[in-house]
């Protein structure tokens, strides 16, 4: 059900009035926390929106969604009283979508007016049944609905569900609502009703998370989006055709999936429309049906992370390319008919065309979404589809992908392909690395007879130590090394940073320690085992550093005591 | 990722506070003791500034605090966050992973019969070679990475990219204050 309302959200975001959303949405912005500003500023941004766009009597319907659609938003990143300032929204909502439809003739700007006019009083009285508990709220609201006006007799129908009956019961509205999200008028409405089903205190808190997430998630995953929309859209719909029995309307529930990214533009064609709208209220026979041809593998995450948008799918961002978008709609629906799709698609075997999924797609309208808690694949053309083939190809792309950073990290990886070379090489890397610590530190231990670390020996020394002295202490392994012809530039001072290019260092600091330091950063002890320094050009940089440090550094600051040294020198260390 | 040189600040302040502490406490050790009293505390400070996010840090520090004579010195190093980082999380970890292990260990055992006529493999399949060639190197590595035996195959390359990393600096500082020293002492 809340699929449902994301859905026409989507759609009125999409098919009209973007400019006159942005407003809305910027109205929203501009809430406080106070009900009585936040049902005005609604009523306003509402009555705003009627008066730009030249709508028919449908558009007060679209723009009050995409009000609505804004202010969770607006009102979850802004307020304080999340809970309270939705839950008023949606309940305006609800309440104008059974104004809207039930009267015909009434424009809004009527039904706007007397709360513009009136605000303490009539908002009041809108609002003050919003503050108690929710179940309360709509079923006052629902009453004060009714007292305007007549019901179509439907209201028997949902007897749990005041609230929800006025709208929903209303064929003009499930006309409209179908018209905006793609849903046919008859045979959907029973699925419709069917899947409003909820009670009207799930239904806000519903609405809220999924709109929420939309919005997250439509803003994070912009890049992925774009490059799932313009990587998948070729393929997937060519493989779409030959599938199903419906394989007109899956080309087309394809082509619309994809569209929901944001650079294709097909969204709101209503043949489109229709023919997904003939899938949706099929419901889970067909779900069924196109699952057991092709479906998906899904990897799910425990349930309970179902709602949490914002976490990042950094790492399936490489899943990301393969991701079947829809899937991760399916993810915020716990409604009644989640969890039957789910089982399927989980039993399923995933396939190239994601019509399973379009089936749930409301996500027709909505972008394509890396999801937040599955790690959704697809398999590629010509590749096993049973789910333990998928699991190891995931397995094995995330290991790839690692490996790709090793081989950046490890010298001479580049030329090498192949898993077993490439971990012999890492392998090699790290035993000669751990050798080098070993050695080096057996000779600390000879150096330091005394282990203590005199840095203010270390400091004296340099000061004495002549700049000439340190090209013959200098002893290139590597003949990359470009120490000597930077030379010494004694007075330069920051400048140098711009010359380094591993180390980022940004600060020169006076320590003494730190002078000592970076003047024996130029010498290089031998390799071990033929592995060079990973860094050489790092100690030519520091030593010219080093040079300024000294000159600046010693002359300034006197030696200080060990203790003083190690602490007001560690702090400000920099290598 | 941290700049390379604030995770070398940060390892060169521990290492050094750690060698203050081993001098003060011991003195007159032979070479030996000296270097291996080094080696652990670099070792140590390096896997302290991970601050416990990964798993080789962890297994490190589990591994240096159970000997008793060196746990006094990790505890030094560590300082506050000793009890933190050793308790808590390693014997978590070490618990899962013991479970992990033994499970693992059960189900080769049942296999076992199997594969110990295929250790060589003696099909000419590239692929079987390969996959057995692959699985000698990564047994090497997890020999080689502290805690690596306890990590599935994904883990263990990102434990080792991270663990590169920080070998790296701490070759380099080391390198650096090695060679600091010898200059003093030879001028």
């Amino acid at each position: 059900m809340e699929k449902d309302k994301v859905f026409m959200a989507e759609g009125l975001n999409r098919a009209a009035a973007q400019p006159t959303w942005n407003s809305c949405s910027f109205g929203m912005e501009m809430q406080t926390n106070e009900l009585n500003c936040a049902t005005e500023q609604v009523g306003s941004c509402f009555f705003n929106c009627n008066l730009d766009n030249s709508m028919d009597q449908s558009d007060p319907f679209e723009s009050a969604l995409s009000s609505m659609v804004s202010s969770p938003a607006a009102s979850n990143a802004g307020s304080t009283l999340p809970g309270s300032g939705d839950n008023i929204m949606i309940r305006e909502l609800i309440g104008r979508l059974g104004n809207i439809c039930n009267s015909g003739d009434i424009s809004p700007q009527s039904f706007i007016k007397p709360n513009n006019n009136n605000n303490s009083a009539n908002t009041s009285c809108y609002i003050t049944p919003l503050n108690s508990p929710p179940k309360l709220n709509l079923s006052m609201m629902d009453s004060r609905i009714r007292g305007n006006f007549n019901l179509p007799g439907l209201g028997n129908q949902l007897p749990n569900h005041p609230s929800l009956a006025p709208f929903s019961a209303d064929p003009g509205f499930a006309e409209r609502a179908a018209r905006f999200s793609c849903f046919s008028s008859s045979r959907n409405f029973g699925a419709l009703n069917g899947q409003l089903g909820l009670t009207g205190a799930e239904f806000p808190q519903r609405l809220l998370p999924t709109m929420d997430s939309v919005k997250f998630s439509r803003v994070s995953n912009n890049q992925s989006i774009k490059v799932t929309g313009s990587q998948v859209n070729v393929p997937d719909s060519n493989e779409n055709l030959p599938q199903d029995g419906n394989s007109g309307s899956d080309k087309k529930n394809s082509r619309l999936s994809r569209s929901s990214s944001p650079e294709n533009a097909e969204f709101g064609d209503s043949k489109e429309e229709s023919s997904v709208s003939q899938q949706i209220p099929v419901g889970d026979s067909s779900i069924k049906r196109q699952n057991d041809a092709n479906a998906r593998k899904r990897k799910s995450i425990p349930r309970g992370k179902a709602k949490e948008t914002p976490s990042p799918a950094a790492a399936d961002a490489k899943v990301a390319a393969e991701i079947d978008e829809s899937t991760a709609k399916r993810s915020k629906q716990d409604g009644a008919a989640g969890n039957a799709k789910e089982k399927t698609e989980q039993n399923g075997n995933a396939k190239a065309a994601n019509d399973g999924n379009q089936k749930q797609s409301k996500e027709n309208a909505k972008p394509p979404e890396p999801p937040k808690d599955y790690i959704h694949v697809r398999a590629r053309r010509g590749q096993a589809t049973d789910s333990h083939s998928l699991a190891e190809r995931v397995r094995r792309e995330k290991i790839s992908e690692r490996m790709k950073f090793l081989q950046d990290l490890v010298p001479g990886c580049n030329k090498v392909t192949g898993k077993a070379v490439m971990l012999d090489e890492i392998i090699n890397y790290v035993q000669s690395l751990q050798r080098q610590v070993e050695f080096l530190s057996m000779k600390l231990a000879t150096v330091n007879p005394r282990m203590d670390i005199n840095m203010e020996a270390l400091l004296s020394k340099d000061m004495f130590q002549s700049r000439g002295s340190l090209p013959h202490a200098l002893y290139s392994v590597d003949s990359s090394e470009p120490g000597f012809p930077f030379g010494y530039q004694p007075q330069q001072g920051l400048p140098l940073n711009s010359r380094i290019s591993n180390n980022t260092e940004t600060q020169f600091s006076m320590n003494p320690l730190n002078a000592a330091l970076r003047k024996t950063q130029g010498l290089q002890l031998p390799p071990i085992d033929g592995f060079t320094d990973a860094n050489p050009k790092v100690a030519s940089f520091w030593e010219d550093d080093l040079q300024s440090i000294v000159q600046m550094g010693f002359g300034q600051n006197q030696p200080q005591s060990y203790q003083g040294s190690i602490a007001a020198g560690l702090v400000k260390i920099e290598l | 990722m941290r700049p390379p040189s604030l995770l070398k600040q940060e390892f060169l302040k521990k290492w050094i506070m750690g060698l203050q502490r081993c001098s003060s406490t011991k003195k007159n050790m032979n070479i030996l003791e000296r270097k291996k009293a080094i080696k652990l505390s670099a070792d140590v400070a390096m896997a302290s500034s991970r601050n416990g996010t990964t798993c080789w840090s962890r297994a490190l520090i589990a591994n240096a605090s159970k000997d008793g004579n060196d746990k006094h010195l990790v505890e030094q190093i560590l300082g506050p966050e000793s009890e933190r980082l050793i308790v808590k999380k390693v014997s978590i970890g070490a618990l899962v992973c013991n479970k992990r292990i033994r499970s693992k260990k059960i189900l080769k055992r049942s296999c076992g019969i199997r594969r110990t006529r295929k250790c060589v493999p003696q099909v000419a399949l590239a692929s079987s070679i390969a996959k057995w060639l692959v699985r000698k190197r990564t047994q090497v590595l997890k020999s080689l990475i502290p805690g690596g035996e306890f990590m599935n195959e994904v883990c263990l390359i990102k434990e080792t990219l991270d663990y590169i990393i920080s070998l790296r600096a701490q070759v380099d500082v080391m390198r650096s204050l090695a060679s600091a020293s010898e200059q003093v002492n030879h001028s």
